[in-house]
């Protein structure tokens, strides 16, 4: 397991809970599920990356890909229909599109 | 309910018989009676009115003076929006206002004298009057009458009276603020009396495919479906823009029922005329 994948995820993470917020204020609490998932997996990759554990680093792993998931689920309905507000998400979206990866590069390299 | 009696033209002491045969023979004693009079022909109704047990009211204007016979020991009914929000307070009296008949009065009290001043203006657009207002120990009150819009004097081109709103929406649920502002101006535009036609374009149709309008919820409001939903039950006219809707997908089958697609020329129209008052959210 490399922790340095494990190390960029959290960064990603802390970077998206900043556009997360400011996206959160456009769109109200239809993005609380995303938002909660962003949290587990910042302690999840948090406690992963300070105790080394196998297991808190699959489940940092797995938090991740579920903060990718509900991104997408929960700002489908908007960037469906939104032509011109949609840029307003993409910094957001790019952000956390990059967890899986890390995810799955940092148990599996 | 108020009685009003026209007696325009009959002088003092005259209309002093007139108002106190009319309170004698009242069909419900201890009904509240308003009787519209010449300016002048107020003289002498104190006497009349302690006569009958009312406590007399007087209000003067340019060409008739509106003497109020009040039952004594009658209090007014009041209503109390402490703690509510906007568009609450409007939207309450509103509601209030419509239920009563012309003349009727009722109090409303606020610690707020801001949110008095948003309602007092509420009122006045919708042609009622405002006829006193105060302080009681923490609350501030205002006295609301119920009246009738008066038409536009003909001849008076100059002075157009903006009694339609057009809300046009471009933003969509991407931004839940503009959303939620659209059907909350259009809530209190319609409890003001307001025609309110709602065009939605450009990003804004997605709020009118099915299913979008529930995923918009800020906590201090209810959900977006909702306001929506009332505001067209309200009496709104909600229009979709048939190009947007085109470039979107989005099909007639897919919109929530009480909505029109409408083209370009019909928005076109809407902004053309001066009558409107067009806002953009």
């Amino acid at each position: 397991m490399d922790m340095t994948y494990l190390v960029i995820g959290l960064a990603v993470l802390v970077s998206s809970m900043a556009t997360g917020f400011i996206i959160f204020r456009m769109q109200g609490m239809h993005l609380l599920p995303h938002f909660v998932a962003i949290i587990f997996a910042l302690v999840a990759t948090l406690a992963a990356v300070f105790t080394g554990m196998t297991a808190a680093a699959y489940a940092a792993a797995i938090l991740q890909i579920i903060v990718t998931v509900t991104a997408y689920t929960q700002l489908y309905p908007t960037i469906k229909d939104s032509f011109q507000t949609a840029p307003g998400y993409s910094a957001h979206l790019a952000l956390v599109t990059m967890l899986p990866v890390l995810a799955l590069a940092g148990l599996l390299l | 309910m108020v009685k009003t009696v026209k007696a325009l033209g009959i002088r003092a002491p005259n209309a002093e018989i007139l108002v106190g045969n009319v309170l004698k023979d009242l069909d419900t004693p201890g009904e509240e009676v308003r009787f519209i009079v010449s300016p002048g022909a107020e003289t002498g109704m104190d006497a009349v009115a302690r006569k009958y047990g009312y406590m007399i009211e007087v209000t003067k204007r340019e060409k008739e003076a509106e003497i109020r016979m009040v039952p004594s020991g009658k209090t007014t009914e009041e209503i109390d929006v402490t703690g509510e929000t906007c568009p609450g307070p409007v939207m309450i009296v509103g509601d209030k206002l419509s239920c009563l008949a012309t003349g009727e009065r009722f109090k409303v009290k606020s610690k707020s004298a801001d949110t008095l001043a948003d309602v007092s203006a509420a009122i006045t657009a919708a042609g009622s009057r405002v006829v006193g207002q105060g302080t009681e120990g923490d609350r501030h009150f205002i006295t609301v009458e119920k009246a009738e819009k008066k038409a536009e004097a003909a001849g008076a081109a100059a002075h157009i009276s903006k009694d339609r709103v057009v809300v046009a929406q471009s933003n969509g649920i991407g931004n839940a603020e503009r959303a939620y502002a659209t059907f909350i101006f259009s809530k209190v535009a319609l409890s003001m009396g307001k025609k309110v036609t709602i065009f939605l374009l450009m990003d804004g149709v997605g709020i009118a495919r099915k299913g979008n309008a529930e995923t918009v919820k800020h906590p201090a409001f209810p959900v977006l479906s909702q306001l929506m939903d009332d505001v067209i039950r309200a009496g709104a006219t909600v229009y979709v823009c048939e190009l947007s809707a085109s470039f979107r997908g989005i099909k007639e089958v897919d919109l929530v029922a009480g909505v029109k697609l409408a083209g370009a020329a019909t928005f076109i129209q809407f902004l053309s005329d001066p009558g409107n008052a067009v806002v953009n959210f």
